[in-house]
């Protein structure tokens, strides 16, 4: 999977390429860990991303709290069929903003 | 390969081999015992009832043997409720094999022993043990069929605990009661240990991992087809049989007295064979449920363990044979004297066609269990009666006794050869030796030790596997999320497993759909179910996913989960039953 970040000045925007699963998750942890710190809009692109596994699940949840501790928001935009299914039976639709 | 069929088939294997050796044991101990402690006259007593307890075998063998083999090949093909009625009626039909046989044997008490025309203290002994053959005979069959059966549910831990008990309790019970009620002691530690060994196999009733359930089911046409697969079985005592007939009248001409004890240990070393057909034993459930399946790759790869395992068998059987011959003389009471070298030197001679023997069993048990039945029973017809009658008399003609028992040697590897030309010939060079090309459908395996990379590795295979198919990325990812989180949702469930759990996909590419099998080797549980308990976020996909998901299926099978998704090219294609 491949990251690609645009930040200006306290927005960043992250691209998504390839699918977010138990192999590419840890790639996405490492950038919530270390790129958030400062950030009060996180915009997830999914155009390029259509799957989204249980394990891509748990980092962006993480993002999510990271944000909302700091009084951030986060939103996913381009979401595809398959990550928007995955979004419902979870009922996490309900939770992030999705645009 | 070290996959997942080839462990479980490794985990079968010594239990295999267990229920052969149990069924050659059972025959010998209560006649060793009865010379222990009775002496000669209660060892022909013993002998007198070998007709019998050959005939109570027979049953045995006719009520279980097909029953397990039909039983996991609809489990293989996911028809449980079929599975159910064959296990109902085999339960049914064991049981009252057994009461007409238990009947039969007492009505015929009398005219048994006027017709054998056995008498004397011979005669005395054999009615004290003759006494409850009946009960024993009833117990025989029942045991046979419950241990098959367990066997096929993929128990084999029940099954060796059963094994445990039955013969451990019938020598332990036989030695202890013969001292104080001599030949009604040794039947009634059979009776015992019999009794053991129902109630061990009832213990796997009360198991998580059990799918065995009772349903009333009577169908002469089901006897028909469960009992045909005995045929091979049942050949090979009958051509066994005959071949003690023709060689004792052929030694006792040209060899005497010393020829005749020597073919004694040698027939009951080619008897020994019996327990070499343990390894085809150990590949039953798994070939059934795959040939159930219609899974060649994995047919295959079962059958490439197996031959491997025979031949190490043979060659393990063949050393121990030759170490141990003095010890193997002296369990027929030949511990000295002039019988002893000439029976040492035939049976080493003998154990060095084990190897072949060990093959051959394979390989007539394989062509039965892919429905080849009238080749297997010629193959095994060949080796046991038209070669182990022929090649030893021809032997014995030409080279003397040495030449007799190099002649059991040949047969199996004459055997082996004729057999495999024939299927050369017979079904082509693409087909052989395997004769599975008429399996259609286009089959992918993958399999390894379940973590969260290889599930994401397997997942991403699959998605591959299906695009390579022409399948839509849409539709390749969606069988890829499914594989993926099955793996997570197996790994939340055992994260307290001390064992690395075992999974393997199979996907089937049909015209217009994928089905996706997925095994695995952790804590059984259904994920198909809807009300699944969400253990963590993949079981909470898992189980929103199964819901919109229409064709899928969930079975137990050789004591491994079992689910089977299909995945359809258009969705607008209706849903047809799995």
């Amino acid at each position: 999977m491949t990251l690609t970040k645009e930040k200006s000045g306290n927005e960043l925007t992250v691209r998504l390429s390839g699918e977010l699963n138990t192999l590419s998750a840890p790639e996405l942890s490492a950038l919530v860990d270390s790129e958030l710190d400062g950030v009060q809009t996180l915009t997830l692109d999914f155009a390029q991303c259509d799957y989204v596994s249980s394990a891509g699940l748990r980092i962006l949840l993480a993002a999510f709290k990271k944000m909302k501790g700091a009084k951030g928001t986060m939103k996913l935009i381009n979401v595809g069929q398959n990550f928007s299914e995955v979004l419902q039976n979870t009922g996490l639709d309900a939770v992030f903003d999705i645009q | 390969m070290n996959g997942f069929c080839e462990r479980k088939f490794r985990s079968m294997l010594l239990s295999g081999i267990f229920t052969k050796a149990v069924m050659y044991i059972m025959l010998l101990c209560d006649s060793i015992i009865a010379g222990y402690f009775v002496g000669k006259s209660g060892v022909a007593a013993i002998n007198a009832i070998t007709p019998i307890t050959g005939i109570v075998t027979f049953f045995g063998d006719l009520c279980s043997t097909g029953v397990g083999i039909v039983f996991t090949r609809e489990v293989g093909a996911m028809k449980k409720k079929r599975a159910d009625e064959i296990f109902g009626q085999g339960l049914i039909v064991s049981l009252s094999i057994g009461l007409l046989s238990a009947l039969a044997i007492f009505l015929m008490q009398d005219v048994y022993f006027s017709i054998n025309g056995v008498s004397g203290e011979i005669r005395e002994q054999a009615l004290k043990y003759y006494m409850l053959t009946p009960l024993n005979a009833l117990l025989t069959i029942v045991i046979f069929y419950l241990e098959q059966m367990v066997y096929s549910d993929g128990d084999e831990l029940c099954n060796n605990i059963c094994y445990v008990f039955q013969i451990g309790g019938n020598i332990v019970c036989s030695v202890i009661l013969a001292k104080f009620m001599g030949m009604t002691g040794i039947i009634l530690g059979s009776i015992i240990g019999n009794t053991l060994g129902i109630f061990a196999c009832i213990w796997h009733f009360f198991r998580k991992g059990n799918t065995l359930r009772f349903v009333w089911h009577l169908s002469f046409k089901d006897f028909l087809m469960t009992s045909r697969y005995s045929i091979v079985d049942s050949s090979v005592y009958l051509c066994w049989a005959l071949m003690d007939y023709v060689l004792i009248g052929f030694v006792s001409k040209n060899y005497g007295d010393t020829g005749l004890i020597t073919l004694a240990v040698v027939v009951s070393l080619i008897e020994f064979g019996v327990v070499l057909d343990g390894v085809g034993m150990a590949m039953q459930p798994l070939i059934g449920t795959y040939f159930g399946e219609k899974n060649p790759c994995l047919i295959k790869r079962v059958m490439k363990s197996a031959a491997k395992a025979a031949v190490i068998q043979g060659v393990a059987a063949t050393v121990l044979i030759c170490i141990f011959a003095k010890q193997f003389c002296a369990l027929f009471g030949i511990t000295d004297g002039t019988a002893l070298a000439p029976s040492m030197t035939a049976i080493r001679i003998v154990s060095l066609g084990f190897i072949f023997v060990s093959t051959v069993s394979l390989m007539t048990s394989y062509y039965m269990l892919i429905d080849r039945i009238k080749m297997a029973t010629c193959f095994a017809c060949l080796q046991n009666g038209a070669l182990y009658m022929g090649l030893p008399i021809l032997g014995g003609l030409i080279f003397g006794l040495k030449g007799m028992w190099v002649g059991f040697i040949i047969s199996p590897l004459l055997t082996l050869i004729t057999a495999l030309i024939f299927v050369y010939l017979r079904f082509g060079k693409e087909n052989f030796p395997f004769i599975l090309n008429d399996m259609g459908s286009e089959i992918v395996v993958m399999d390894d030790k379940l973590t969260a990379e290889s599930a994401g590795k397997l997942s991403r295979q699959v998605e591959d596997a299906l695009l390579s198919h022409g399948y839509q990325k849409q539709e390749a990812l969606r069988a890829s999320l499914f594989v993926e989180e099955i793996g997570l949702t197996v790994l939340e469930k055992n994260k307290q497993a001390k064992k690395p759990v075992l999974i393997e996909i199979s996907l089937f590419f049909e015209d217009d759909s994928v089905l996706i099998i997925e095994r695995d080797s952790g804590k059984l549980f259904d994920i198909t179910d809807p009300d699944l308990h969400i253990d963590g976020l993949s079981s909470l996909i898992i189980s929103g996913l199964m819901e919109s998901q229409k064709e899928k299926a969930y079975l137990v099978t050789t004591g491994y989960n079992r689910n089977i998704i299909r995945f359809r090219r258009e969705e607008t294609v209706d849903a047809k039953t799995l």
